[in-house]
């Protein structure tokens, strides 16, 4: 597996920003009610974290470590103040929807996390694919959770109504954090018998190459 | 530590650095803010375009100051071509602040239709907006029915039409109160139906008084309207009626005091204490709002010698109802009766605009087509209430009478013209049938050209100019 490769399976699954790392709960919690609007804000995060991680991955040479988590919001927040602008004036019903949750990505623990922790050590085009990877899995995991917040609790999926039958739970807070353990409880386990396949399959391989030499021997 | 070497020092290339990104940031953002700029008016052309289906907003200046009514204040009123008004309201009662919607009223040859359509427009400090779907706005033009009867909206069933979503009960609160206020607007102004006006100050008893309905039927007004809680009792609930400032009949539809003082405030029979009280007894006994502050305990105040029931609180709310009746008749009464917006040949008019310049108004508008010709298009200056100038912008004449329509002049006839003598020719709106033929009147000897309904048309043009002259000057 290439470099590029294992970075993106590792900002899409295995250090999954949200089922994995937990971090950007607020807004995954606040912003799941539906699919729509769990993808808008996963985007918009991916793309702000994709440029943060190029400018950083930029900019890391120069800047000084003492000052580097202010450099570093400085240009968080110039960044989400451009995609807020941009939101209103061309995508104003996403924009609306985010509401408050939009400004408050200055704060999104997954750019900085990412920022202090990649890009301020690896250069431009490896930061460029974990921001995106990393941004798609936060993206992922929200639209994850939109669908079966708002199949559950609205009855929709991605606005079309497509049945009566909603239980209004889910679309509350407590609905939010219910799927979202649930969500983590899915992925652990799932992720764990991967490895844990992954690991038996490369134990095997080890014992048959010894055996192979055994045999040679 | 000299200046040289805090210049080559680390803390200076730190700062140095950080006030680079931050300038160059700055100059970022200030490009991007150039670049991105959202103008009011495209806001609120992408709240028409999402509210209106092929139609489009012609003037959208027809509020010049926000209008309170109710629990909420009209910012923005609007016609469309269809001659359906879209009004941007505020309702406070929010969650922690107020909620502002668009309401869409359909109107059909100038006859209310009812609501069209609610849409969110904005809100401050809500934080379950999202919980408010489509289905939520659309249950606001499912009662049209109700509405028309002079119905208004509540999250309590008890107290008007019941919307609300369970959960976010304070922000369907505030959108109510939104929705009344602009509903309010166009019973009050538009329709001059005298339905919940808003006097002019004083509005007095404002802050003891909610949810206040009023009905005016010649010189009665009727209110139906609730007595916020002072004390230990809950709110209270009234439906009184006022005649030549005279309390004609006074009902508690919903008793508040609380149950160990129900036979202490019994005591009292107020439909029949109330009947033929006026503002002046009222005001003496509980204290004249504006001017002195409303009296909380007749212990204190020693007004209540005749009326001690032992519920002083229930007491009070119970006259504030009956002071806030009374005070405000004339109020209301003159609200209900000022002329509706625009007042004469609305039905004939399809879109008109005006610019007011000193005392003269310059209209742009069009006359619905009458008869065979198609819509035509007018200029008109009126200045102290005479026109000034008339020009004809698009003439709707059949091609087959373009010649006998062309043998009146009329910008020259028109000039100088004034509402009393083109009504006189075309008849009064309001009070008579517009004339549609010469014909039948007889009224356009002077003016007879072959071409009856172009004429007609003409003249309507000029009686909508000088009719509405003083509105708008």
């Amino acid at each position: 597996m290439n470099k590029y490769a294992k970075i993106s399976i590792n900002g899409l699954v295995w250090n999954n920003p949200t089922f994995k790392l937990m971090l950007g709960m607020c807004a995954t919690l606040a912003l799941t009610t539906t699919a729509v609007n769990g993808i808008g804000m996963g985007l918009t995060v991916t793309v702000i974290l994709l440029l943060s991680n190029v400018l950083i991955s930029l900019l890391r040479k120069a800047i000084p470590s003492s000052v580097r988590i202010p450099a570093y919001v400085v240009i968080i927040a110039t960044l989400v103040t451009i995609v807020r602008m941009v939101l209103f004036k061309y995508l104003p019903d996403l924009y609306d929807a985010m509401g408050v949750f939009l400004p408050l990505i200055v704060v999104n623990c997954i750019i900085l996390g990412r920022a202090e922790a990649f890009a301020s050590k690896n250069p431009v085009l490896d930061s460029a694919v974990d921001g995106l990877a990393t941004g798609l899995g936060f993206t992922l995991a929200l639209t994850t959770m939109g669908i079966i917040r708002e199949l559950l609790g609205k009855g929709s999926l991605f606005g079309i109504q497509i049945m009566n039958f909603s239980i209004g739970f889910f679309s509350s807070s407590a609905g939010a954090f219910f799927v979202y353990g649930i969500c983590i409880m899915l992925f652990t386990q799932i992720s764990e018998s991967i490895q844990l396949s992954r690991k038996e399959k490369q134990g095997r391989e080890l014992r048959k190459n010894l055996l192979n030499q055994e045999v040679q021997a | 530590m000299t200046v040289k070497q805090f210049f080559k020092s680390a803390a200076f290339k730190a700062l140095a650095v950080l006030l680079s990104i931050t300038v160059v940031c700055g100059g970022v953002l200030a490009v991007a803010n150039d670049l991105f700029y959202v103008s009011e008016e495209e806001v609120n052309l992408r709240s028409y375009s999402k509210l209106l289906d092929n139609d489009k907003v012609v003037d959208d200046k027809l509020l010049t100051e926000p209008y309170a009514s109710g629990d909420g204040v009209v910012n923005k009123v609007a016609l469309t071509e269809k001659g359906d008004y879209l009004v941007q309201a505020t309702g406070d009662g929010g969650y922690k602040g107020s909620v502002t919607v668009w309401v869409l009223f359909g109107f059909e040859n100038g006859k209310f239709k009812g609501i069209k359509k609610v849409q969110y427009a904005s809100d401050e400090g809500e934080t379950l907006m999202a919980n408010l779907t489509s289905a939520y706005y659309q249950n606001f033009a499912n009662h049209n029915e109700e509405v028309l009867a002079g119905g208004i909206f509540s999250v309590d069933s008890s107290e008007g039409i019941c919307n609300v979503v369970t959960g976010t009960t304070k922000s369907s609160t505030a959108i109510a109160n939104a929705v009344n206020s602009a509903l309010g607007y166009v019973r009050a102004v538009i329709l001059g139906q005298g339905d919940n006006p808003t006097p002019e100050q004083p509005k007095l008893y404002e802050k003891n008084v909610k949810d206040v309905n009023v009905k005016i039927s010649g010189n009665t007004v009727t209110y139906t309207l609730t007595v916020k809680a002072l004390g230990d009792p809950d709110n209270f609930d009234f439906k009184i009626a006022v005649t030549d400032g005279k309390i004609d009949s006074f009902e508690i539809t919903k008793n508040g005091t609380t149950d160990s003082y129900l036979g202490a405030f019994g005591k009292v029979d107020f439909s029949t204490y109330m009947v033929g009280k006026t503002y002046a007894e009222l005001s003496a006994l509980i204290g004249k709002d504006g001017t002195e502050q409303i009296k909380t305990s007749y212990v204190e105040s020693g007004s209540f010698n005749t009326l001690t029931t032992g519920a002083s609180y229930s007491c009070i709310m119970t006259l504030i109802a009956g002071a806030y009746a009374t005070g405000n008749y004339e109020a209301y009464l003159a609200e209900g009766s000022a002329p509706a917006h625009p007042v004469y040949y609305a039905e004939n008019v399809k879109s008109a605009t005006q610019e007011v310049d000193g005392n003269t108004v310059t209209y742009t508008l069009t006359v619905k087509a009458l008869g065979d010709p198609d819509n035509f298009d007018f200029k008109i200056a009126v200045t102290d209430g005479k026109i000034d100038s008339f020009e004809i912008t698009k003439n709707g004449t059949t091609d087959s009478y373009l010649d006998a329509f062309g043998k009146v002049d009329f910008s020259t006839y028109m000039v100088g013209k004034t509402y009393a003598e083109l009504s006189a020719l075309i008849g009064m709106d309001g009070t008579e049938k517009i004339k549609t033929s010469y014909v039948e009147s007889g009224s356009f000897n002077t003016l007879t050209t072959g071409a009856s309904y172009s004429c007609i048309m003409t003249l309507i043009a000029g009686a909508y100019a000088t009719g509405n002259y003083d509105l708008y000057v």
